[in-house]
Order: structure tokens, then sequence, then C-alpha cells
């Protein structure tokens, strides 16, 4: 999630351009170290452990260093130091940067301090809650009505796409009271105390990408089994918005059937929202209209 | 009863739990798998060719898991229907024990969860 907020600094401030960003979390997929593989580089965990570690997460929404630990493979120690080394991976969107020449290694020092004393975040387990408050902010949510569902579903929605298809993205644009248009999309209902219309899609590039991550396979179109896979990816993420909602609030929720749509236009209004995000593989977008 | 011997049908809207789940049967022995997207091909191929045991989604177009698994235990009280569902909450759970589920797992659904289930209907 520090990649993201810091990213979208350095596009905020015109350090760097779109197109450079972009460019730099592409490089980022090729060389960022996972949780998983710097704890089996630390040789803590066996490759075995981490395999357990990752399947749970599709069950539960919880970190991986909170998982390990309540299985055993790690101990609160261990997993403070395994996050320290994952925290100098995080520079590696500044080094990316500072290698393609778009940036200098003092703007990219004078930048991170900077960044650093205007929101106070530093990249670690216990910045966790401040980054999520701090992506509400850059997102808007804080200021919409509903803000609490808004964002518990989006930061939950976040966090899933990082687990499952990786965290080489930017955030491209919050939109409210226009109507959204998708390529492609598979959409969804959360029915029951709380009611919402969720779609996730974007352009054909893009639709395939989040197909091809999710299944951890080669896709190149979007026949059925390319709509099934982004479908079951929003099926996932509902599911354990309401399995939080269930165990948290005692809220009970239902879901509707997924169904695929080309050519989408979603309206939003003003108690809606629509992100997009600009994957390496290309544009997504996630939009949420509660009733 | 040996592992090959099991037939299994898999009731699941999404192509991508029926390939993932029949891989995962393939790799432990299991190859007698019969497939159905929604709830009402479910009940009918249960009719049909009467597997050992169902793997049943809850969330489905025409009917839902639920509503199938109970048309399943009408027409056959031995059936064996373990019910699966990304929403894993205890709401879900009670009722698909109610309706007479053999099992209810959150999806999706590990190797681990589906050599319980069998071993379990082994040792009935």
């Amino acid at each position: 999630m520090y990649t993201q907020l810091f990213g979208h600094y350095l596009l905020n401030n015109k350090i760097i351009d779109a197109d450079e960003l972009s460019a730099a979390l592409t490089a980022m997929t090729r060389i960022k170290p996972k949780l998983g593989a710097i704890a089996i580089d630390a040789g803590y965990m066996t490759a075995a452990q981490v395999d357990e570690v990752h399947e749970a997460q599709h069950t539960v929404d919880k970190r991986f260093g909170d998982l390990a630990v309540e299985k055993g493979f790690l101990t609160e120690d261990q997993t403070f130091e395994l996050l320290a080394r994952q925290k100098n991976s995080n520079l590696v969107l500044g080094q990316a940067l500072i290698d393609f020449g778009f940036i200098t290694n003092q703007q990219f020092e004078n930048a991170l301090s900077d960044y650093k004393r205007r929101t106070s975040l530093i990249d670690g387990k216990d910045d966790e809650e401040r980054m999520e408050k701090e992506m509400i902010q850059v997102l808007g949510i804080d200021n919409m009505p509903d803000s609490d569902f808004y964002a518990e579903y989006i930061l939950l929605f976040i966090r899933n796409l990082i687990r499952f298809l990786g965290d080489d993205f930017s955030f491209a644009g919050v939109s409210r009271n226009v109507t959204v248009s998708m390529n492609y999309a598979s959409c969804q209902e959360l029915t029951g105390e709380i009611s919402a219309k969720v779609a996730l899609g974007g352009t054909e590039r893009g639709f395939i990408g989040i197909a091809a991550r999710y299944a951890g396979e080669n896709l190149v179109e979007t026949d059925g089994y390319t709509k099934a896979c982004v479908g079951e990816l929003l099926n996932l993420q509902n599911g354990l918005f309401a399995v939080n909602a269930s165990n948290d609030k005692g809220i009970e929720l239902e879901l509707t059937p997924q169904t695929s749509e080309e050519k989408l236009m979603m309206n939003i209004p003003e108690n809606g929202i629509a992100v997009t995000l600009s994957f390496s593989f290309g544009e997504i977008k996630i939009a949420v209209v509660k009733q | 009863m040996k592992i090959t011997e099991i037939s299994v049908l898999l009731c699941d809207d999404s192509q991508l739990v029926r390939k993932k789940l029949s891989e995962t049967l393939g790799r432990i022995g299991i190859t007698a798998i019969y497939q159905a997207e929604d709830g009402e091909q479910a009940v009918e191929m249960y009719k049909e060719n009467k597997p050992t045991l169902v793997f049943m989604d809850i969330v489905m177009p025409k009917k839902t898991g639920i509503d199938a698994l109970r048309e399943i235990k009408e027409f056959d009280p031995s059936a064996k229907v373990v019910m699966a569902s990304t929403v894993g909450t205890q709401k879900n759970l009670i009722n698909a024990i109610k309706e007479g589920a053999f099992e209810f797992l959150q999806k999706p659904v590990k190797e681990d969860d589906i050599l319980k289930v069998i071993n379990l209907m082994l040792k009935e």
C-alpha cells in the first residue's frame, strides 16, 4: 500500500509523470520480493509453509505475517525482522525510478523525506492502520456519505488486489456523479442489511490481466473462462466482506450470482464511487454503489 | 471403497472453480467427475448419476445450492453433499447443516479439505 501512496505523492507533486510511474511499477514486478520469499531466504519458513499461508489468505482477510504467527511458522520477533527487510524492498519503486533515470538519487531522497514529514508514514507493520487512513483520504472517501462502508469495502478490495494480483498499480482516478464505462466487467450485488451493486472490470487488456493473474495462467482472450476468473475474484472479495460484516458487526449479507457484462455503462451517483487503477498489464475499475 | 471408486458431482457456476476442483480431484486419484453449472442441473445430474459425493456452491443461478441440496436429500436421504461458499458465515453453516449437508467448506476449497471430507466419508 505504501507503494501506491508514495507513487501518488510523486505524481501529485509532479516529480514524475504517469508514464514514468507505470514503467517503474512494471519493473518492480520483476524485482520486488514478497514477505514469503524473504521468510524463505531468511530460513524461517519452508516453501510449503509459505504456500499454506498464501492458501489461507483466500479464506481469511489477514496479513501474511499474522497468519504465519498464528500457524506457528514465525515468531512475532521474526515477523518484525522480515517486515523491516521488506520495508527496504519497498524502496524498489524509488530504485526503479532512479535506474530508469526518471529521478536522481537526491530527488528521491528529498521526496522520501518530504513525504515522511507530511504523512508521518514509514513502511512497516505499525503503519498499516495509518496507511489505510491515508489511502481513504487520497481516495476522498472520508468526506462522502456512508464513508465507513466505502472505506471498509475499498480497503478490503485493495488488500485483495495486492494479495492476488500484485501491487504494481497506481491510482488513475476516482469518480463520483458520473457514468463509468467498462468494456468488460463482472457484476454482483450484496443484499440483506446492506445492499450494494459492485462491478470489477476495465479495458479488454485490463480484464484479461485480472483473470490471468488471479488464475495464475496465461490467458489471451475474453472467453467464458476469463470471465469466470474475474467473476470469482469479485465473488471472493464480496464473500470476505460478508464474512467480516457477520463476524465483526453481526450483519448478515447475501450475494447474487455474478454476471458478465460487455460495454457496461454504470451510473455512479454522488454517494457511489468508481476507482480506476492502472496496472502494468492495463487499466481496471472497481465501481461500488450502496443502495 | 477405494478412492478411485469415488465419483464426484461438482456444482458451481464458475468455470474456474470447477476446473481447479477437477484438477485437485484428479491429483488425488478421482477421475469420475460430473459437472453442473447451476442448481437445476445439479439436481438432474445427481438423479441421473448418483455420485458418491457432491460439492455444491450456494450462490448459483436458476436454483440456489441450498434448494438443490434440499431436493437431492428428498430424492436420496443418504446423499453426501458438501456445501462450499465464499460466504463462510455461521448463518450459512447452520442453514447448510439443517438442510442435511454432510460438511460445509469455505471457498476456495483446498486439497486438504477435500481429503478430510473423503476420509470422513470413508469412515462412515
